[in-house]
């Protein structure tokens, strides 16, 4: 049997209902611009009329309702795209970490140009011809000796910078570690307040968003897996080892290896990033930065022991003024003691010999000759500037090449590969971002807020907000009828 | 059910439609101001280590040219030097045929001596031709006057034995001397028989008033050797001009060949760059269209 207010309260929830989806919609347009939001919907439900169905109960024509209440509401998620869009996320992160290295290595190789190495080299070479033409000409020997300084100093100078590029990407992967243990903490905290409240019946759509934010980023640095845990909760793998376990995470830090160099840790346990971007900055500084530093290595070792072979058996102006045969490495080591002969190393510690420095007249642009040596004999230069053109032969040894090739086109296919790597990097970063822009697309189409949709909600919901109030006007025309219309017949 | 489509969504797309058409611009835009159309190795790493290829192959020409240059300049001034040394035998042998008639007196033939030894001398300045400070006949021993005043007893000779080629390289792994053997020439036959050794004994008879016409074979010979000599060195100069003429010739087709791989093809980037201009405006049209309204601005 229904009250004498049945309607009134029937408005009332109305009016309520209402109320909240206009909120709600409210809500979603506020949030039109925030990061990770997702739209939300106020779920009706028309209330349990009367009377209840039961046993005992009167049998009424019909069952009567008594209203509307909102019973939640629901965030507009799609799970399923959050697992394809980190997927993804983290390929774009690793191909950017890639991408960023290879591109500063191309400019610091700076070729094809007028100004990179290989111009230097061939201006040494040159200058080995120009001696050959004028043996006894002071100034082509300057020449020649400021030539090869040219490619000692570019050549170190290149090595310098790269060995800068791998400090930096080590520096890199130390503020990206507390980048990741922050974002660790974050979640974890999150999924404490969650926790807080999900007990008691409450659905805190927000702080959901807010923690899908921080797992989508923390996605794109490192391979994680995320599974549900209690209350709301989740629980994070870093790298397949525990991260974030309800409201604890691990700390994540840093510590120098033996190499001087930075390995990640969680909970003191060294773990090594297999994708997303730290895994692009590990490569990087572990394999593409240090490739490199060989190959110009090897360039610059077996450029220079070339060179230096010829020049031990050439005879240069002072040898003949003296009688004697100077046997003088044209470069030198830097670490090498005085009076030592030893070949440079490495890119990085190349010299001209010092008595190469002090005199001219000791670069050995002759070769012995049977009847007595002559200042005009040009045979050493002639042979040193055909090195340019010399096919040498692979070995074993680490500073050998791996293939039969002259200098020149081992420096140029260093070039062709770090091109070529660049070149896959693009294009693999270019279809990653493209994939993820396509799922995040989809994404949004789910869970974005539409000013259009959220426009259209208002007005209707608006409409039924007004129509329960007229009905609550209606129920007080009729309310005031039988309070203080009825029973005054005749007064 | 149909893609549900928001303002982020448009926001997103066409941000990303106007950076990659902006991106697209950049690239013919530097294109267009640099002339070539490659700027790093991965935009083309064919193009860029070819590009690197064809600079180096540019230098060695080059460089070979200027080697080309230094030889011709000797063989020039050899060739020089030996048409008048050839002079110089001439009016020697002039004077010995003049000698040997009977017209000739005493005091003549001493004043044809005297006028011997001064040819003899020149000879020896000859002999000692430089071309930037270095002996041109005197081998590898460049440094070196061949030819020395003061031995021979004060008479002078030429004392250089070096025969070595001074060798410069004209093209990848192709040498040719720029000297010719001076041996040859100023000690033919032999040191104990040559050039000088030889005017020697004319000036010894002529100055003792004797006629020295019995030597007439021999300066002939003398004469018969250098023009072989300068025949030889002419089919030299020949063949370096040869290298030369190909030298230019393949400079002409690696700068070609250089320009086909790397220069950009002005028209068809700008072109691309007015076709690309277009769609950016339309991209930058639609955007403004789609962008602004909502159904806010229809409910009132």
């Amino acid at each position: 049997m229904r009250s004498t207010f049945h309607g009134l309260e029937v408005s009332k929830r109305g009016l309520f209902a209402q109320q909240s989806a206009l909120n709600t919609t409210g809500h979603n347009i506020s949030n039109a611009n925030t990061e990770g939001y997702t739209r939300q919907r106020a779920n009706m439900q028309a209330t349990t009329g009367i009377p209840y169905p039961g046993l005992h109960a009167n049998v009424e024509p019909g069952l009567l309702g008594t209203g509307v209440n909102v019973v939640s509401l629901q965030r507009l998620r799609e799970d399923f795209l959050d697992v394809q869009y980190r997927n993804e996320y983290k390929r774009q992160g690793y191909w950017d970490g890639r991408l960023e290295t290879l591109e500063k290595l191309e400019g610091i190789m700076n070729e094809p140009s007028e100004t990179g190495l290989q111009k230097v080299m061939d201006q040494m070479w040159q200058s080995w011809q120009d001696l050959a033409k004028d043996p006894t000409n002071t100034s082509a020997r300057a020449v020649v000796r400021e030539r090869s300084k040219a490619f000692a100093d570019t050549l170190m100078s290149t090595y310098n910078h790269l060995e800068e590029v791998q400090r930096d990407l080590d520096n890199v992967i130390g503020v990206k570690a507390m980048e990741i243990n922050s974002l660790g903490q974050q979640i974890a905290s999150l999924n404490r307040q969650i926790a807080d409240v999900v007990p008691h019946g409450y659905v805190p759509n927000d702080l959901y968003d807010q923690r899908d934010v921080l797992l989508d980023k923390l996605s794109k640095l490192m391979e994680i897996k995320v599974t549900p845990g209690a209350s709301g909760t989740v629980n994070v793998t870093l790298e397949g080892r525990d991260f974030v376990t309800g409201s604890q995470s691990q700390p994540v830090a840093t510590q120098q290896n033996a190499n001087g160099m930075l390995d990640l840790t969680i909970a003191g346990a060294i773990v090594v990033p297999t994708t997303g971007y730290m895994a692009g900055v590990y490569e990087s500084r572990n394999q593409i930065v240090p490739n490199l530093k060989h190959r110009l290595d090897v360039l610059a070792v077996n450029l220079t022991k070339e060179i230096n072979d010829l020049h031990r058996q050439g005879v240069s102006l002072n040898d003949m003024k003296n009688g004697t045969v100077q046997d003088l490495p044209f470069f030198v080591d830097t670490t090498t003691p005085v009076g030592g002969k030893d070949y440079p190393k490495g890119a990085g510690t190349i010299s001209i010999h010092p008595d190469i420095l002090a005199s001219l007249d000791a670069i050995a642009a002759a070769q012995p000759e049977a009847g007595g040596n002559s200042a005009g004999n040009n045979q050493n230069a002639l042979a040193i500037a055909a090195i340019k053109f010399k096919v040498l032969q692979p070995g074993p040894g680490p500073m050998d090449l791996k293939e039969s090739s002259s200098l020149d086109d081992y420096y140029r296919y260093t070039i062709g590969q770090l091109g070529i790597d660049a070149q896959e990097a693009q294009r693999n970063q270019q279809n990653a971002e493209m994939i993820v822009g396509t799922i995040d697309s989809q994404r949004q189409s789910v869970s974005g807020v539409s000013l259009d949709d959220e426009m259209a909600e208002l007005v209707k919901y608006q409409h039924a907000y007004s129509a329960s109030a007229r009905m609550m006007t209606s129920i007080d025309e009729i309310l005031d009828k039988v309070i203080n219309g009825m029973g005054r017949v005749g007064l | 059910m149909a893609l549900r489509v928001t303002q982020n969504m448009l926001n997103n797309n066409m941000l990303r439609n106007l950076h990659k058409s902006m991106l697209n611009m950049d690239k013919m835009q530097q294109q267009l101001a640099s002339g070539v159309k490659i700027n790093r190795p991965s935009d083309d790493p064919v193009v860029a280590t070819r590009g690197m290829f064809y600079r180096s192959s540019l230098m060695e020409n080059e460089q070979y040219k200027r080697n080309v240059n230094e030889a011709l300049s000797w063989m020039d001034l050899t060739d020089k030097t030996l048409d008048e040394v050839g002079n110089v035998l001439k009016r020697i042998s002039e004077l010995l045929v003049y000698s040997g008639n009977g017209a000739a007196s005493p005091d003549d033939l001493k004043t044809m001596g005297a006028e011997i030894e001064e040819l003899r001398n020149h000879l020896g300045t000859l002999a000692n031709q430089t071309i930037n400070g270095k002996y041109i006949f005197a081998g590898t021993q460049t440094d070196k006057a061949p030819y020395d005043p003061t031995v021979n007893g004060g008479k002078g000779d030429f004392v250089n034995t070096n025969s070595s080629e001074v060798q410069l390289e004209l093209s990848q792994n192709v040498f040719a001397a720029a000297n010719i053997n001076a041996q040859k020439i100023f000690n033919f036959p032999n040191n104990a028989g040559n050039m000088f050794k030889v005017l020697d004994n004319i000036i010894g008879e002529l100055s003792g008033g004797r006629t020295a016409s019995q030597f007439e074979d021999d300066i002939a010979s003398q004469f018969d050797n250098l023009l072989a000599e300068r025949a030889t060195l002419g089919a030299r100069v020949n063949r370096i001009q040869l290298i030369e003429e190909r030298l230019n010739v393949q400079e002409v087709n690696v700068k070609e060949l250089m320009s086909n791989n790397e220069d950009a093809d002005m028209a068809q980037v700008i072109t691309n760059l007015k076709t690309q201009e277009g769609v950016h405006r339309a991209a930058l049209g639609a955007g403004a269209r789609i962008i602004q309204p909502s159904l806010l601005d229809f409910l009132r």
